[in-house]
């Protein structure tokens, strides 16, 4: 039975403040705000209308050359969900996360690296980086060399959810980089390649995962029968066999005629 | 789960826009074209600027 939608918003802002007490320490608990029943905004408790900015806390990071002083970094997590489109999952609309510090306590939070991710965004990459100035200082206060800007590695997704090349064109596009593509449709291509890409991930992930994948498609009502313990695929090439694995790709292909 | 009326939202993104010499009108208006150079605002729109709608906007002015 798959949980509502409060039920899910309630474990995800639990998993974030799981997350937050673990790594950074702070016993932070994620709040969750409702404005509508459509979506639920999480972030760090507690909410605070009258608190500047978005009402949502900042998490303070103590560096051990603060010396005890109050925490001058800050990481910044705030989410928007709702439900996918079959109303079964959450899904993250937008979200906000990054570094921000505080100079001086009569200065205000300004940021150092945000990553930011808006699900229906179409005139920027849905999920994309904002470098700002402030990362020398960061660097600069706790005694440490500012690297060159090329020497700091973004993390912009890992082996299977990353940047595509159809993404890096748009970027050059968008950022005024290069525009003079060879031809007027130049970004239908760049669409269809994309849309090709996806589809390929979706393969491959279900091959990395099969019983996840298997499970999942159980819970939309297709049949799936294992002929044998299913195990993950190395993250090889792009090789379509073995039995089992075949059978899960056949019933996510035949995913229209199996539910219902 | 705390649950927040509309109005005290629309508050919060106007005193945020004041702050910057901005009413809610221009706040939008500069989301729309990419023109919102303060950070802070800009994350502040993506998170909780579709609560706002043209009558709030209307309104305010």
């Amino acid at each position: 039975v798959t949980e509502s939608f409060s039920e899910q918003a309630i474990a995800f802002a639990n998993r974030l403040s799981t997350l937050a007490t673990r790594t950074i320490g702070s016993s932070v608990e994620f709040a969750i705000i409702e404005v509508d029943d459509r979506r639920r905004r999480i972030g760090p408790g507690p909410f605070d209308l009258t608190e500047d900015g978005s009402g949502f806390q900042w998490i303070g990071l103590p560096r051990a050359c603060d010396d005890g002083e109050p925490a001058r970094l800050f990481p910044k997590v705030e989410f928007e969900v709702g439900m996918d489109p079959e109303d079964q999952h959450l899904a993250v609309r937008l979200s906000t996360f990054g570094l921000w510090v505080r100079p001086g306590p009569k200065r205000g939070h300004r940021p150092v690296v945000r990553v930011k991710y808006d699900r229906d965004a179409t005139a920027k990459p849905a999920s994309h980086v904002h470098l700002h100035a402030e990362l020398a200082w960061v660097y600069g206060t706790a005694g440490e060399s500012l690297p060159r800007l090329h020497e700091i590695h973004f993390p912009v997704g890992g082996k299977r959810f990353r940047p595509t090349v159809e993404e890096f064109l748009l970027f050059l596009h968008r950022g005024r980089l290069f525009r003079d593509w060879v031809t007027t449709n130049w970004r239908a291509a760049v669409d269809t390649s994309l849309g090709e890409w996806e589809e390929r991930q979706a393969r491959s992930t279900v091959r990395r995962f099969p019983d996840a994948a298997t499970d999942q498609l159980r819970s939309m009502g297709c049949r799936v029968q294992s002929p044998a313990p299913m195990s993950p695929l190395s993250d090889g090439g792009e090789t379509d066999d073995i039995g089992s694995i075949a059978l899960v790709l056949h019933a996510l292909d035949q995913r229209a005629v199996a539910v219902g | 789960v705390t649950k927040l009326d509309r109005s005290e939202i629309v508050g919060m993104l106007s005193r945020a826009a004041e702050k910057h010499g901005l009413d809610l009108r221009r706040f939008f208006e500069l989301d729309r074209a990419d023109e919102l150079d303060d950070p802070n605002l800009r994350d502040l729109w993506l998170i909780w600027g579709d609560v706002l709608s043209e009558n709030d906007v209307r309104r305010s002015a």
